[in-house]
């Protein structure tokens, strides 16, 4: 019997799963999530509480450290806001009331406010993933725009424009609108941003793939069109909220240069158009290196055998060696090629 | 081996040298590949993806001044050292384990020269370390399979190719080729120049010096390694 080779797109669902959050994770940080919200909702009445960050907008990957909720808080409409007072008294007062809620569930429970610009931190010091040193969430204190679309977020001691509640609804708008590949293709390219020293932060990701991925897509179209894109997008500048409601556009991974950010995503764009080329010629394994060579993870995209690949370029190469004329192996296939004799003194 | 003082205008140090050379690789690489300009090479860096090996291969092409090495009659620039896969088992490796890529006697379209660009020459080291890789696993030195075209071992002499003894290769060091009379007929039919060598002066047959490179005249560098007297015969 033989054993077909995998797609590349069937390489893809395989390693997605492996990086998929679980639902036993998913659950677990729902319910302490809607706890959080609880106490949020008792210590500030009629306030709204929302959700953002990677389990609200559906891309999580595992394991889950953290999430991210909102309460925009309706008393203080008319007192807090730039040239009112500050964020500060507010938050100190989630703090207050999430300690008071959490602590009898969570012992280990700390809950940060001094040293943070934009939210409350709050550790339970207790994770959901077994192996993880803990779990944490992110705690904004909003108050609602009266002027203007959005809303005021903290940035210690004033303020700043967000709109994350439509970022949330652009988001699952997305992933409607693909029949949920729009979600597939994030959560592959968060984790190859993460396995390669994180470019990118997470919102860039998705605020490039809302610039390109529309209606349903492959996975593999996915990843091809959104480094295209955002390749040449970040060449241009910096990416701006998709809301159109921040002053200043999302920020780079840390560490990294416009120019650096934007060869690492042609490099990316090299490598997948790479991959597709060589399953469209007949040469899986090679495709499947590319791409494993992609995410530089082990553990969720396997290498191809070492051996069957050399064997499938070695073939491969003479077949393309025809005439005399030295075909290129790997990258360099397609370029012309010095037709040198290999010699020894 | 050229001995002397360091020149600081020589080939390697020259903007307009480098930019052409780079160019297209610097597209293809972006910041993978790294140069180093000490005063008398110059290192390219790069990280080299070969099909069937998991990490890429770390590779050295240096550049020298003045070589430390035989050049065969070629400029230094045409020849320079290209170093990866150390102590790897190889039928095309020199002395001091470089990947011998070329025969240095091709006519000009059978070897790499400056003019074809970096990137041309890291995909001729990506080939030989494929070819490499492939001849170690059908066999090695028992009956391992070069996948790619290969000259003969040394140089002709009698209408024939020969390996240097060490003692030879010791002299051809200072000498950088021995040719010796013998029988009209071509050693193989894709060693075009061969006839001609033997039947004129060693040093028109050989390609212009570089003199403009390395800030020597033709004839005192073909003094220093040895051409300007007459071949053994």
């Amino acid at each position: 019997m033989v054993n077909k080779l995998p797609t590349l797109e069937e390489l893809l669902t395989q390693a997605r799963h492996q990086i998929e959050v679980t639902p036993e994770e998913i659950e677990e940080a729902r319910r302490r999530r809607e706890t959080i919200a609880n106490a949020l909702r008792n210590e500030f009445p009629g306030s709204r509480v929302y959700f953002n960050g990677s389990l609200a907008h559906g891309d999580a990957l595992t394991p889950l450290t953290d999430i991210d909720l909102g309460i925009v808080i309706a008393a203080a409409k008319y007192t807090h806001g730039p040239g009112l007072a500050g964020p500060r008294d507010l938050m100190d007062r989630a703090a207050g009331a999430i300690r008071r809620e959490l602590k009898s569930s969570f012992p280990k429970l700390t809950v940060q406010v001094e040293g943070c610009t934009r939210a409350v931190l709050v550790r339970f010091g207790d994770p959901v993933h077994a192996g993880e040193k803990g779990f944490t969430c992110d705690v904004i204190c909003a108050i609602d725009n009266v002027n203007a679309d959005g809303l005021f977020i903290p940035k210690v001691p004033g303020w700043s424009r967000s709109h994350p509640e439509t970022h949330t609804r652009m988001i699952r708008a997305a992933i409607k609108e693909s029949k949920v590949t729009f979600a597939h293709v994030v959560r592959l390219l968060k984790h190859w941003n993460r396995c390669n020293d994180r470019p990118l932060v997470s919102w860039n990701i998705k605020a490039l793939a809302l610039g390109c991925i529309h209606g349903p897509i492959t996975q593999l179209s996915g990843l091809a069109t959104w480094f295209s894109f955002a390749g040449r997008e970040l060449d241009k500048g910096l990416t701006e909220d998709p809301a159109r409601v921040a002053e200043k556009p999302i920020k780079l991974g840390s560490g990294w240069t416009q120019t650096q950010v934007v060869a690492e995503l042609r490099a990316g764009s090299k490598r997948v158009d790479e991959a597709i080329r060589l399953e469209r010629d007949g040469y899986p394994l090679q495709a499947h290196e590319q791409l494993a060579r992609l995410f530089n993870d082990e553990e969720m995209l396997p290498y191809p055998n070492p051996d069957a690949v050399r064997e499938e370029a070695a073939l491969g190469w003479k077949t393309l060696s025809t005439g005399g004329l030295t075909a290129g192996v790997g990258s360099g296939f397609g370029r012309p090629q010095v037709q040198a004799r290999s010699w020894t003194e | 081996m050229i001995l002397g003082p360091p020149t600081v205008n020589w080939y390697g140090v020259q903007p307009c040298w480098q930019i052409p050379l780079e160019a297209a690789a610097r597209r293809e690489h972006g910041a993978r590949l790294r140069r180093n300009v000490q005063w008398d090479r110059i290192t390219y860096q790069i990280p080299i993806e070969v099909p069937g090996r998991r990490d890429p291969v770390l590779t050295d092409i240096v550049f020298y001044e003045r070589p430390p090495y035989p050049c065969w009659g070629l400029p230094p620039e045409e020849y320079p050292r290209v170093y990866a896969v150390p102590d790897a088992t190889s039928p095309h490796r020199m002395p001091d384990d470089a990947l011998c890529l070329y025969y240095p006697r091709s006519p000009d379209h059978e070897r790499w020269r400056p003019a074809d660009g970096l990137l041309m020459l890291i995909d001729l080291v990506r080939n030989h370390l494929f070819f490499e890789d492939h001849w170690r696993a059908t066999g090695a030195n028992l009956c391992g399979i070069w996948l790619g075209a290969e000259a003969p071992q040394g140089f002709p002499e009698v209408g024939r190719w020969h390996r240097p003894s060490p003692r030879r290769r010791r002299s051809q060091r200072n000498r950088t080729l021995v040719l010796t009379s013998g029988e009209a007929s071509p050693p193989a039919q894709s060693l075009p120049s061969w006839a001609q060598l033997r039947h004129s002066s060693l040093e028109s047959s050989l390609p212009p010096l570089p003199s403009r490179h390395i800030g020597l005249s033709s004839k005192r560098f073909a003094a220093s390694i040895g051409l300007a007297s007459t071949p053994k015969r």
